[in-house]
Parts: C-alpha cells; sequence; structure tokens
C-alpha cells in the first residue's frame, strides 16, 4: 500500500510539475496577432473614399463587364466627366449610387446587398477621381514582392 | 530492514515519476531531436493546445521579412516540427489557417540556423466541433469546406460545381461573399455562362461555363438566390481534418511575384534551376530563381486588338528555348532566354475571332515538333505543327471528338493524348502506327489537361473531380475519386515513379496518388484554394520536388520528405 502511496505520490508530483509548465508556457505564448493584410477581416475595416481599395472593388465587381476588352456594359473612364448616364440622368454621386445599389440593368445586378456603405464610399472615389479603369497591359505591381 | 525497503521502494517510484515528467515534457520542454533529415536542419519546436495535447497537421509557416518568402511545414504526431534551413534575418512566424484555433503570429523574429522556437500553444475558439460562421473563419474555408456547408441539394452543389467551378477562375468564397435577389444572380449567371471569356466580342455558346442549359440556368438562379440571396446567414461552419502522418511531411514554399493580376498559367523549369510562368491576361512572362526569390520578368510583344496573356509554357531543353502560347492573340512564341528576344508565329485563325481561346495548350515531342486538336469548324483532327513556321505538318482525323483541351506527348514520342474537355473523352494517336483511339468516360468526369507516366499510360485532370488514367496500349479508361469531394481537377502529372500529382480545385489540397497502392496522400496547403492548371515536376531532387504556380499568383513549391 506504502508502496503504492509512494509511486502515486511522485508521480502526482511529476505531473504537477508538467502541468504548472504548461500553464506557464501558455499563458507566455498566447499573444494573438491581427490577421496577415489581405484577409476579409482586413478589407471589412472601414475606409473613407479610398480609392485603392476602390479600384480592388472594382475589379472584382465591375471589370468583367466593364472594361474595352469585355465590352459588356459601357466603359466608365471618363464617367463623372460626362453629363449624363445612359439613363440620361445627370452624372453626381447620387445617381452612380443609384444606379449601383438599386437599379442595377438588365445585364447587371443591384449591389445593395453586396457592397457595404464604405465599399460604395471607396468605390465612387475611385470612379470620381478618374482613375478607371484597370489597364490590362499595365497590372499594378504586387506591393508584397520584395526584389532581393 | 523494513525502513531501507520502504525507502528502496519510494527512490524507485521518485525515479518513475521523473522519468514520467521527462517523457511527457519532452515533446514540449526539451529541443526536439533534428530530424537528421537532408532537406531540413533549420528553426524548430513544437505545438500543442492550451489544453495541453500535442497537436498534429498545424501549418506553420515563416514570412522571410526580407523575400516575402512563405515557407510553410508541419506538426507531426508528437506537435514537434522543423524548418528547413534558412537564411538568416527577420521572420514572421505565424499559423496558416489556424481555423478553429485563435490566430497566432509573432514578428520580427531572429532566425540564425536551428533556432530552437518558443512552443506554440494555441487556444480552440470554442469547445464545440462546428465553428462559428464568422468572416474570419469564413476567410479560411477551401471551396470544398464552402460547399459541405452551403445548403442544397446535390443536384444543385454539383450543376453549381460543373458550370461555374471546373475551371478555377474564381473562388467559392468570392461567389458566396455576394448577396443578389434572383434577378440579380441570373444577370450575373448570364454574363459568365451566356458570353466569352473576354466579352460580348467573343460571344460563345457556354461562356466559360461548359455551356449550362436553359434547365441548369434556372436551377442555378433559384439556388443562388435562396441560399445566398438578401440577408442568407450562414449555420455554424463544419471544417475538414487537418493534414496528419504522410500529408505532414513535406515542406510548403510560397514565391509572390512582382506584378497583381497577372492570373499565372503553367509553371516550368528549365536546366538551370529557374522557374518560368505564364500570365494568362498580362504582357509578362517571368523566371523566378528559387534561391533568392528574385523574379524577372519579360514583357510579351502585344497583337493589336488582342488581349495580353500567354498561356502554356514549355522549356525546351533542345533548343535551350522557352515555349509559349497566346490563346486570345492565337499565336505561338519560342523566348530564347539568352538573347531576351521573342520570335512569333501566327496560327491560322480558322474562322476563330481574336479572343476567343484558341490553340493553347500543346504537346512537345521529342521531335522538335508541336502537337494539339485542330480548333475552329469543320472535322476534327490532331495536328502535328511545326514550330517555327506554323505549318501543319500531319493531321490525324478524329471521328467521335471535335477537339480537345489537353494535349500531350509521351517522353518516347511514341504516343499523343489529349482530354476531351468539355467532352467526356480522351483522344489519342500511336505515332508509330498513324492509329487514332478514341476512349469515353463516364459522363461528367470531362477529362482536361495531363501528361504520360513513363509506361505511356495517359493521366487527366477531371474536371468533374477524378483523376483519369487513359490508356492507349489497352484502350482502356480508369477513374480514381480522391478522399475530398466538391473539387474539380484542371490536370494531373506523372513523376518518374509512377505517382500522379494535382492540385484539387476548391479543395485546398495537392494529391499524391500511387496507382499501384491506390493510396491518396492529400498534403494540405497554407492557402484555402489551390488554383493549379499545370504541374512541373523536377526529378533531379530525391525525392521528386513538385511546382505549380496559383493562378491567384504566387508559385508554390512542394517538397514532400519521403
Amino acid at each position: 500500500m506504502k508502496k503504492a502511496i509512494g509511486i502515486l505520490s511522485s508521480v502526482s508530483m511529476g505531473m504537477a510539475l508538467f502541468l504548472g509548465y504548461l500553464a506557464g508556457t501558455s499563458a507566455q505564448a498566447a499573444a494573438v496577432a491581427p490577421p496577415l493584410q489581405g484577409t476579409r477581416a482586413a478589407r471589412n475595416q472601414p475606409a473613407k473614399g479610398d480609392p485603392v481599395r476602390g479600384s480592388e472593388i472594382f475589379y472584382l465587381k465591375c471589370n468583367m463587364c466593364h472594361s474595352k476588352t469585355a465590352a459588356f456594359g459601357p466603359l466608365l473612364d471618363d464617367l463623372y466627366k460626362r453629363s449624363k448616364l445612359v439613363s440620361g440622368k445627370p452624372v453626381n454621386d447620387e445617381t452612380v449610387t443609384d444606379k449601383i445599389m438599386n437599379e442595377g440593368g438588365e445585364k447587371m445586378p443591384a449591389f445593395r446587398y453586396t457592397l457595404s456603405p464604405a465599399d460604395l464610399a471607396d468605390l465612387l472615389s475611385y470612379l470620381r477621381e478618374g482613375k478607371c479603369c484597370p489597364d490590362p497591359d499595365n497590372p499594378p505591381p504586387n506591393p508584397r514582392y520584395r526584389a532581393p | 530492514m523494513r525502513n531501507r525497503k520502504n525507502c528502496r521502494w519510494q527512490w524507485m517510484a521518485l525515479v518513475t515519476g521523473l522519468w514520467l515528467v521527462v517523457l511527457m515534457a519532452a515533446p514540449f520542454h526539451v529541443a526536439p531531436a533534428q530530424s537528421g533529415h537532408p532537406l531540413l536542419g533549420g528553426p524548430r519546436g513544437a505545438v500543442r493546445a492550451s489544453t495541453g495535447a500535442p497537436l498534429e497537421g498545424i501549418m506553420v509557416q515563416f514570412v522571410s521579412e526580407k523575400s516575402a518568402v512563405r515557407t510553410t511545414v508541419y506538426s507531426n504526431e508528437d506537435g514537434r516540427f522543423e524548418f528547413p534551413k534558412m537564411d538568416a534575418g527577420l521572420y514572421t512566424l505565424r499559423i496558416a489557417r489556424p481555423l478553429e484555433f485563435k490566430p497566432y503570429r509573432k514578428d520580427s523574429l531572429q532566425i540564425d540556423g536551428a533556432t530552437q522556437l518558443e512552443e506554440i500553444v494555441l487556444e480552440r475558439i470554442t469547445d464545440s466541433e462546428f465553428l462559428p460562421p464568422t468572416p474570419e473563419i469564413a476567410e479560411q474555408l477551401t471551396g470544398t469546406e464552402w460547399m459541405m456547408n452551403i445548403p442544397g441539394t446535390g443536384e444543385e452543389k454539383k450543376t453549381l460545381t460543373n458550370n461555374c467551378g471546373t475551371g478555377g477562375c474564381h473562388t467559392w468564397r468570392q461567389l458566396f461573399n455576394d448577396r443578389f435577389d434572383e434577378a440579380g444572380w441570373k444577370a450575373l449567371l448570364n454574363r459568365m455562362m451566356r458570353t466569352g471569356p473576354i466579352g460580348a466580342a467573343a460571344n460563345m455558346s457556354g461562356g466559360f461555363s461548359r455551356g449550362g442549359t436553359p434547365y441548369e440556368f434556372e436551377l442555378l438562379g433559384k439556388f443562388l438566390a435562396r441560399v445566398r440571396g438578401p440577408g442568407a446567414k450562414d449555420s455554424p461552419f463544419k471544417v475538414l481534418p487537418r493534414a496528419r502522418g504522410a500529408a505532414t511531411r513535406v515542406i510548403i514554399t510560397e514565391y509572390e511575384l512582382p506584378h497583381l493580376r497577372l492570373f499565372p498559367h503553367d509553371a516550368w523549369g528549365d536546366s538551370e534551376g529557374y522557374l518560368w510562368y505564364s500570365s494568362h491576361r498580362a504582357p509578362y512572362i517571368g523566371k523566378l530563381d528559387p534561391r533568392t526569390g528574385k523574379v524577372t520578368e519579360y514583357r510579351v510583344p502585344g497583337t493589336p486588338g488582342a488581349h495580353p496573356g500567354t498561356h502554356w509554357i514549355r522549356w525546351d531543353d533542345k533548343r535551350k528555348v522557352i515555349w509559349l502560347t497566346q490563346n486570345w492573340a492565337h499565336q505561338i512564341i519560342k523566348f530564347d532566354p539568352r538573347t531576351e528576344q521573342f520570335a512569333i508565329t501566327r496560327l491560322p485563325n480558322l474562322d476563330v475571332p481574336l479572343n476567343r481561346p484558341m490553340g493553347g495548350n500543346w504537346g512537345l515531342h521529342p521531335d522538335g515538333s508541336l502537337w494539339a486538336t485542330k480548333w475552329g469548324g469543320g472535322q476534327g483532327a490532331v495536328l502535328k505543327v511545326d514550330p517555327e513556321t506554323g505549318k501543319f505538318l500531319k493531321e490525324y482525323p478524329l471521328q467521335k471528338i471535335h477537339d480537345t483541351y489537353g494535349s500531350a506527348v509521351s517522353a518516347d514520342g511514341k504516343f499523343w493524348c489529349g482530354g476531351g474537355s468539355p467532352e467526356d473523352a480522351v483522344a489519342c494517336v500511336n505515332i508509330e502506327t498513324d492509329e487514332v483511339i478514341e476512349m469515353e468516360t463516364s459522363p461528367g468526369a470531362i477529362p482536361a489537361r495531363g501528361a504520360f507516366d513513363l509506361e505511356n499510360n495517359s493521366w487527366w485532370g477531371g474536371r468533374g473531380g477524378s483523376l483519369i488514367k487513359a490508356d492507349p496500349k489497352k484502350r482502356r479508361i480508369t477513374e480514381y475519386l480522391p478522399p475530398t469531394s466538391y473539387l474539380a481537377f484542371y490536370e494531373a502529372a506523372a513523376d518518374n515513379n509512377g505517382e500522379i500529382w494535382a492540385g484539387e480545385l476548391h479543395g485546398g489540397r495537392f494529391v499524391r496518388f500511387n496507382p499501384r497502392t491506390e493510396r491518396w496522400i492529400e498534403y494540405v496547403m497554407p492557402t484555402p484554394d489551390v488554383r493549379n492548371r499545370k504541374t512541373w515536376i523536377d526529378h533531379s531532387t530525391k525525392p521528386v520536388t513538385v511546382w505549380y504556380v496559383d493562378h491567384d499568383g504566387r508559385l508554390v513549391r512542394i517538397q514532400p520528405l519521403e
């Protein structure tokens, strides 16, 4: 009996040491870092009229139709320099927003359930600042690439 | 005497207890012994759950602050991991796709040689097997996991995969992040299913997809509006298991490329150790030096009216040149790395308008000729072409199939075969006898791109989700299904040991299949998506090294440890 108690107590002592060790390292290593750039969480950060982010949204949601080679929808390079939309309405933030978010069109979905207000603000700033549209002959540099 | 006996037992118990402590703590407390594997010998450590258990299959990743190269290794059943030897410098240490665990990341770690890393302790985000459907978790899901978790019938999910997922042009994440009503989804489906890849100018039946029927169009419109309509919410996620066993014995290295929006298509290695890649939508080809991570780009001359971009790429070791195709501009290009000059051969359009895909995939015969099937209308035929002039040297008429997507020549030059995508068939030519062989697969298998093994079996990535062996000698098709579902294969490659390698589109895994034992190893990749269109196998290493360029824009090296 004493033998068993002796073995048990020694093993318990060892276990206690071991668990103590785990607890210590757990606290030490529990630092949590934010997700890396490019994740959805990062993309969802509030942004007010960021044309760079707007260019990404345009590329993902609009470019498939509104590009020179696609020719599936009207080109939008100089949208804010035009006096009227295809519908005849004047070109301003309100009408462009309405077209993108609510009206859509025969060939275009309305994006009101897909784009957030921040997404829309970025997209509008991209269109308004005349930086549209992506040029396949000159793709943007990859900020993550670092030439050694 | 009795006391002495008691002392002895107590002493033995204490020693036993201490031994147990040492044994139990070993994986975490003591620097694990170096494996001695020639590919390893770098930083090492261990990973466990906060509850104490060692964790297997955790993807431990270093991101070099100098080169941005990402190196990922996997913890084994004891929770231990070991990196390859790495350049001294600063690195970010993180866990790739932690899923059920909270994110873990340490910046600016100084690494120099076989650094012993601090133990990594991961804390679960939930006690449940189901993960909360937060954007942070959703971002990490593979396409397969998306399909597992989206409600719907088998018909709806497979119809979506068949029509929108067999090319790996976009991820399921991109699709399922959106919300539209039925009219909105149908407008989007109309664009994707009924007009050409570049647009209305290249209108083609089927659009991007393999040609959805009106029934499929309606089914998909209603399905997407139901599961991704306004206000659609996700249920808690069930995810696939982590890598275990042999699937943890691998090193994955990812290299960034200098430009975004390249949509790289093919990769191939030259005899000097450089990796070449083509860009499907930009006027660049590139050359990676894997020793440094440096990429050298070359600008491909443009063609008026044609979208920039190249498709197939192949190093010609006899001529010491790179062959490329432009399936938007319908040209074959020879690039000489010594002079950095492009020589362009225009292919006859045969009634195919610019920007409509044509003549993309070729097989290089040992005699220097290029092989593919004829494009455009009229009777289908297999072509032998002089790449220097574009002249058709020989035609082999096809009876059942019009053309093929894939194109491969056996190493001994005795056979050509092509995967019939979008048709469920493989066409072959016995080049010695001029015999044409056409073999049918099961419905929906859709063999696409592939290659020959050394026994002259051709292997094809099935867009329907299987690997397909087409043996032109026995005229027999055999299809093999991987353990993971809801995926597609774009291509398959055979190594000289007879094993087959292919990226699972949507599965987030790269498979290694041994046809003799029918054993699958699925290497779980550090990114949720594997958008692989061409695998190149480097036989100069043992085991072989596998390369592919991801359509998302990175070159990926897979180094199995066994």
